[in-house]
């Protein structure tokens, strides 16, 4: 049993005006209103095709003799036929693409023309991480936040870093397919090619790093950028910054400080981190523990350009004693984590990993 | 006489018991009827049977679909597909910019090729290639099983409102001697995840979770990704076969793949700079095997298994010039830009190819080049 779509009021106001972009080919007005795109989260997943126009056919044969095509295409669209009530549905395999035009057809002959009109532009690039103007010279990896999701796959195409003179410097970022997008498709990873960080690997002894120390750089993002919608961004976006010297130690929980919130409130727990940190590390890697091991449910919030962790309880503090606990996946901008540096030189022994899993931070509320 | 009855039950009962244990079980005997949420196919392999496995990144899951393609085919037509991006969008309605050809699969049964392509707005299509036919393949109502990528649930549990999940992103996946592997990336820690998964699928945590690392030239360790792999055996040792995104050639052997381990590769292989190797396959002619490798900005390159074998050091010297190799020699192919590799029989491999002219095609290539 197919679902019925709720349509709401401003994609029936849409749903309207495609009324008046339905145009046929045969008899004038009946048909106009005889066929209807179904719009699903601003997507047209679909057509629906009144029964009455199709009289001289039982709506069983109809799956047969329709035909879904591309306008100047000859081959059928794939997709499921299915009849509710009195109209025959149309699901193609995939949304129609906004922008193109598509036709009906029964028995070969058109009986109406669709256009499915282009997406607007509505996303925008909430935010790039790290957020800091000075970033070491070995940074690993950019955040790109969204407003909505996007459209995966072609991603490199849309950013590009420019070095003081404006020119483009090839080879910045890492080409991985599949490319590192969050399950929602709004926030992107983007390597730095890692084989050009790692020292004495081939690409860094024929290319060098991508960034050098006190060199400057613009990150540009396209308003091209398509949503997964195909529209673009409501702007381009830039971000200017310095290199800085390289990072070369792991992130060290004991150097951080702590602000402790008042009993019986729900002020944020501030953990200072010290160094900026990875921005989505820093929200999935630390939990608060009471003495009794029980995890503390809250929100934790990242600011001032990521030295900042807040932790906000979902309940009141209590007296007694806590943990932070930090998963030792958690990296500095450079990708060292807490047990490893991202490019350990062997023969240092100073530098051996731990095999530690959790660091921890003792505090008490009174 | 009901003594003699129950001899006669329990003698039939052990007859019938070890009639059944004889008989080979399929490996289809656990799977469900039903339609898989798949959401995302990042790679396809074959496996027994038929068996389809599509790697899952957005569902951060391994699927196993009974194909029901398993008529044996022994030697296949070439598939030679001009624009396969502009026939398959047609049949989606679509152009061919909005769609991408994910990855390439060949059922070593019926020598059909599987192709995984996604929508601009991420839906999942499987297609069938016969010959010149493009076929969709539903996944309605087929016989699956499944098996989870995520760590243990605690571990990545939302446990705390707005925590984003991590994603693993699956970089290759390969069935070979009863398992599934796959190689992957997240989205959040750098690092090299390769799960070993027991086939059929069990509901144990069998899964070898490897943390693999690559050491330049004797001095510097990193962690590193597997971009591509395939499993060759060499001097009679089952190894993993691997490179890496910044395109070392890297072996493991199979042995030392355990759970939790700390392994680290033997490098034989560096194929130079700005390039990232797309897909390895092993093809045979006459007594000698080789690996096929394609590359995004290099040709596609062949190396024999002997070169490998009779290679026993690990790069220990940085290479002096600039875009050189170094280690196993190889042999470049007139092939460039080329994306996806499979076997498609003994003699022929298939690939998908970007062409000067910007055309995408499917051709077949047969062991005369090799």
């Amino acid at each position: 049993m197919r679902k019925r779509v709720r349509i709401s009021w401003p994609s029936q106001l849409i749903l309207f005006s495609l009324f008046l972009l339905v145009r046929c080919a045969g008899s004038q007005d009946t048909l106009q209103k005889n066929i209807v795109i179904r719009w699903k989260n601003n997507q047209a997943m679909g057509l629906s095709m009144a029964l009455g126009q199709f009289e001289a056919h039982s709506k069983e044969t109809l799956p047969e003799l329709l035909k879904v095509q591309l306008a100047n295409s000859k081959t059928a669209i794939l997709g499921d036929y299915s009849i509710l009530r009195d109209s025959v549905i149309f699901e193609p395999l995939i949304p129609f693409t906004p922008g193109l035009q598509y036709e009906v057809l029964l028995e070969n002959r058109l009986v109406g023309e669709i256009d499915i009109p282009q997406a607007v532009p509505s996303t925008t690039l909430i935010g790039i991480y790290p957020s800091q103007d000075t970033l070491p010279e070995n940074l690993l990896k950019f955040y790109f936040v969204f407003s909505r999701p996007m459209r995966e796959g072609r991603s490199l195409a849309y950013v590009s870093l420019l070095n003081a003179k404006g020119d483009t410097l090839p080879g910045t970022f890492l080409n991985l397919q599949p490319e590192l997008w969050n399950a929602e498709k709004t926030v992107l990873t983007l390597w730095l090619d890692p084989g050009r960080i790692k020292r004495d690997l081939q690409p860094n002894k024929s290319l060098g790093a991508p960034l050098t120390k006190g060199n400057h750089y613009t990150l540009v993002v396209s308003e091209r950028w398509p949503d997964e919608l195909g529209a673009g961004l409501t702007q381009s976006y830039t971000k200017r910054f310095v290199a800085a010297t390289r990072d070369m130690t792991s992130p060290d929980v004991k150097s951080w400080t702590i602000k402790i919130p008042s009993k019986g409130t729900t002020q944020a727990l501030e953990i200072h981190v010290k160094e900026a940190l990875d921005y989505v590390l820093l929200q999935n890697t630390i939990r608060i523990i009471d003495a009794r091991g029980k995890i503390i449910n809250g929100v934790i919030q990242i600011s001032n350009k990521e030295h900042l962790v807040d932790f906000i309880p979902a309940s009141p503090w209590l007296a007694g004693a806590y943990k932070v606990l930090v998963e030792s996946r958690l990296e500095d901008l450079a990708g060292n984590n807490l047990n490893r540096l991202f490019d350990r030189d062997i023969t240092d022994r100073r530098t051996k990993p731990s095999q530690q899993t959790v660091f921890e931070l003792n505090y008490r509320i009174d | 006489m009901k003594k003699m009855f129950l001899s006669v039950a329990a003698a039939l009962s052990v007859a019938v018991l070890v009639a059944y244990t004889n008989r080979t079980a399929s490996v289809l005997s656990g799977f469900e009827t039903g339609t898989p949420e798949v959401k995302s196919m990042n790679a396809l392999a074959f496996g027994p049977e038929g068996v389809l496995f599509i790697g899952d990144s957005k569902s951060a899951s391994v699927f196993a679909v009974d194909t029901k393609d398993a008529e044996n085919v022994a030697n296949a037509k070439p598939v030679d597909i001009k624009n396969i991006d502009q026939k398959i969008a047609a049949l989606l309605g679509t152009e061919a910019k909005n769609i991408t050809i994910q990855d390439l699969a060949v059922n070593p049964i019926s020598k059909k090729v599987y192709c995984a392509v996604q929508a601009a707005n991420g839906t999942p299509v499987l297609f069938k290639i016969d010959g010149e036919n493009i076929q969709p393949v539903s996944l309605k109502d087929v016989k699956f099983a499944l098996v989870s990528l995520n760590n243990a649930p605690a571990e990545d549990a939302k446990d705390q409102r707005g925590r984003p999940l991590r994603v693993w992103a699956i970089s290759d996946l390969n069935y070979a001697d009863g398992k599934v592997m796959v190689s992957g990336l997240s989205n959040q820690e750098f690092g090299s995840t390769f799960r070993s998964i027991p086939f059929p699928f069990t509901n144990k945590q069998e899964q070898s979770s490897l943390e693999i690392y690559h050491a330049a030239h004797g001095q510097y360790e990193t962690n590193s990704p597997i971009k591509t792999f395939t499993t060759a055996e060499l001097n009679g040792k089952k190894f993993l076969v691997a490179s890496y995104t910044c395109t070392p050639l890297v072996l493991f052997p199979i042995d030392d793949l355990k759970p939790g381990t700390h392994v680290k590769g033997r490098t034989v292989g560096e194929f130079g700079a700005g390039n990232s190797p797309l897909d390895i396959i092993t093809m045979k002619k006459g007594n000698d095997l080789f690996l096929i490798m394609a590359n995004s900005d290099r040709p596609v390159m062949k190396i024999k298994y002997k070169d490998i074998e009779t290679y026993e050091g690990s790069l220990t010297e940085p290479i002096k010039e600039n875009y050189s190799t170094a280690g196993v020699p190889y042999v470049s192919f007139p092939m460039v830009n080329v994306l996806q590799l499979d076997k498609l029989d003994d003699t022929q491999f298939v690939f998908l190819q970007r062409r000067a002219n910007g055309d995408l095609d499917i051709r077949t290539s047969n062991n005369r080049s090799l």
